[in-house]
């Protein structure tokens, strides 16, 4: 009986080692780009604008065509792309810190405006790129390197729920949160990435999607105690599911 | 009957694939990673029997195994 | 008589110039003294199938902007000298990737706080690093509105040829000056290749093309080791300066007005150099062999012109500009190489560098005691 291949790595994957830390889920993210852009049949007319962060370096094996922005401006530079080439579908692809931080502005006017593009925001919780440090998505009580005691409502404030906070907007057409650690997690976020890519497609609006990516550097947790770790701290916080769709 | 095969070159031992088997046909293996990450890389045991049901494809970050049936 | 000559304030004509030569996107933000481009266009640009955007701040104009030149088109964006300031972020970035644009900057004087008054300050942020990594990029400064119009077609141009952001400079005292402008001087859009880079080089717009990764800048591939990175980067800055020296080179622009029997010169950019021409006239009356050299490329400078000066000659140069302390006055002494007596006429607060000013220094200067 002839042996069939049931799974395997897109083409549009580069065969390369990434950038991303053992365990960190903005790996899943990449491979739900590639295989929707190929379920899809959009490879020849995505581009994907990406922010800084971690994912700089790491989207290097993504074979998609991208174009890179500053830190937080992601949405601008998206929103003059998409205004000249409005057949292309476009994504910006940013993490918390360059989406909901520096960038807020930029994503929230972006949203307002109805810009017709998808951010997909993937939200590992803290600063990872410089080395772990407090984001406006840290939960309460979470150690980083500028919350070495625990994030405190009194220091710091409360963490930002983005994909609420957009699906507020009038402009916004689509917003969700997924999370990338189990298989059923995963499948589900994939079909919000689609959903929100099949809503850009026939020129709805501004979509967003929101990914609860896993940062074991961070949690400095081993890799089977992530799930566990993200139930307690992570999911209370930030409830995965469907904002907004109009 | 399934069958998987991990990409040493790219696997960086986070051990998600051994985690979510839902067969637990995964464990940590005696070989390396290729590209001087220097972990250890997932492999099959023996005397288990793989569906084919690619969990552990889908939940690995770095898109190192191919699944076979 | 006048041909197809238009009535229009200067802010307006920029716009004008912007759509006529093909620039297809536009975003600002309101700052006086360039609102009246925004206004301008807001209203014009539906009108001929182009994109008016007003950004949320200037950082995100810019951005915009960045984002309509990756796009392959036309793009402009207008500020003043506070908003160049929020804008200075995406600078380096913008000259780093080559994204062609015309960037507008009607000046204002000094830091936020001191008003909206003429100035010339923004000389030294503009011609000396081009944001954070030191980088330069072309800066024009027109003395007239009709030549406001044409530089607008000229720095797209120069922008689309060479990949480069291309910066023009000029005070409210000439963008808000109503003067009849000939648009059929403007060069219009030439279509030169300007593909969109992307790492796979795949072609995501079939007329078009793309560039392939390795003519791109900062995208990194797995076959490079942190060796040919560094290698890579390298060449990647060389090939900018490479480009500067050529634009200095290839397309220098600087006028010299008198400058045949001249023992002195002014040196004059911008609104005051319009005032220069005038003082020239009196101080001959006077009986002083004045000429005027007046550059309108500001970056690259125009060395030569200055280096050819000849000390024998010429007894003193005048350095007129509206700032203090002083930023142009250090480049005309860098280039005349100190062996001509270099002096500066200078004004703050709003005062224009009028004929009375530039006369009342050149006769404290060089004047017969």
């Amino acid at each position: 009986m002839m042996e069939e291949i049931v799974y395997q790595r897109s083409k549009y994957l580069r065969p390369m080692l990434t950038y991303y830390c053992a365990g960190c889920q903005h790996g899943i993210v990449s491979k739900i780009l590639v295989e929707l852009a190929e379920e899809m049949n959009i490879v020849n007319n995505l581009a994907i604008c990406y922010g800084i962060g971690c994912y700089v370096a790491g989207t290097m094996n993504l074979d998609l065509d991208m174009f890179p922005a500053l830190h937080g401006r992601a949405c601008a530079v998206a929103t003059g792309f998409k205004r000249m080439r409005p057949n292309q579908l476009v994504i910006t692809y940013q993490g918390d810190g360059d989406c909901a931080s520096i960038g807020l502005g930029d994503t929230l006017q972006a949203a307002a405006r109805g810009e017709n593009f998808t951010t997909i925001m993937v939200n590992n919780q803290n600063y990872g790129c410089t080395g772990g440090q407090l984001a406006p998505t840290t939960p309460i009580g979470m150690v980083t390197n500028t919350s070495p005691y625990g994030r405190s409502v009194e220091a710091q404030g409360y963490p930002i729920r983005m994909a609420e906070l957009v699906a507020n907007l009038d402009g916004c057409r689509y917003a969700a949160r997924g999370a990338l650690t189990t298989p059923a997690q995963i499948r589900q976020a994939k079909k919000y990435v689609r959903r929100a890519l099949e809503l850009q497609q026939q020129g709805h609006g501004y979509t967003f999607v929101e990914l609860l990516s896993a940062c074991p550097s961070t949690y400095k947790v081993p890799f089977d105690k992530v799930k566990a770790f993200q139930e307690e701290h992570v999911y209370p916080v930030f409830p995965t599911g469907v904002f907004k769709e109009e | 009957m399934g069958r998987i095969v991990v990409d040493r070159s790219v696997c960086k031992g986070c051990g998600y694939c051994i985690q979510f088997c839902p067969k637990h046909v995964l464990h940590m293996g005696e070989q390396r990673n290729t590209s001087g990450y220097g972990n250890h890389c997932p492999d099959m045991l023996e005397g288990t029997e793989c569906v084919a049901c690619a969990t552990c494809a889908i939940v690995c970050p770095d898109s190192a195994i191919t699944v076979y049936r | 008589m006048g041909g197809n000559k238009i009535v229009m304030m200067g802010n307006d004509a920029m716009g004008e110039a912007a759509m006529r030569c093909g620039c297809k996107f536009f975003a600002g933000y309101p700052i006086s003294p360039q609102t009246q481009i925004l206004d301008y266009l807001a209203k014009e640009m539906p009108k001929r199938g182009c994109t008016f955007l007003q950004a949320d701040s200037e950082l995100g104009a810019i951005n915009m902007v960045i984002g309509a030149s990756i796009a392959g088109e036309r793009a402009m964006v207008a500020s003043s000298s506070t908003g160049l300031a929020l804008m200075y972020e995406a600078f380096g970035a913008a000259a780093d990737g080559g994204f062609p644009m015309v960037i507008v900057d009607v000046t204002r004087e000094g830091a936020a706080q001191t008003g909206i008054k003429a100035s010339q300050s923004d000389y030294n942020m503009l011609t000396k690093s081009f944001g954070d990594g030191g980088l330069r990029v072309p800066v024009l400064c027109p003395s007239t509105v009709q030549e406001l119009a044409e530089l607008v077609g000229l720095a797209f141009d120069i922008a689309d040829r060479y990949r480069t952001p291309v910066v023009i400079m000029t005070e409210p005292t000439t963008s808000q000056t109503i003067e009849a402008v000939d648009f059929d001087k403007v060069i219009p859009d030439k279509h030169y290749d300007k593909r969109m880079y992307t790492p796979s080089g795949r072609d995501t717009r079939p007329e078009k093309g793309a560039l392939r990764v390795e003519d791109s800048p900062h995208v990194y591939t797995s076959e490079f080791g942190p060796e040919t990175m560094q290698i890579y980067n390298m060449r990647h800055f060389q090939e900018i300066g490479e480009k500067c020296r050529k634009i200095g080179e290839n397309e220098m622009i600087c006028e010299s007005y008198m400058m045949e029997d001249a023992e002195y010169v002014i040196a004059a950019f911008g609104a005051p150099a319009r005032y220069g021409i005038d003082s020239v006239k009196e101080l001959r009356r006077e009986g002083y062999k004045v000429g005027m050299i007046r550059p309108v490329m500001l970056y690259p400078f125009p060395e030569d012109v200055f280096a050819a000066l000849d000390p024998k000659k010429i007894k003193g140069v005048l350095a007129v500009e509206m700032c203090i302390p002083v930023q142009f006055y250090h480049d005309v002494r860098e280039f005349t190489k100190d062996a001509i007596p270099v002096e500066s006429c200078a004004t703050a607060g709003g005062v224009i560098a009028d004929c009375d000013k530039i006369e009342e220094a050149f006769r404290a200067h060089f004047g017969k005691k």
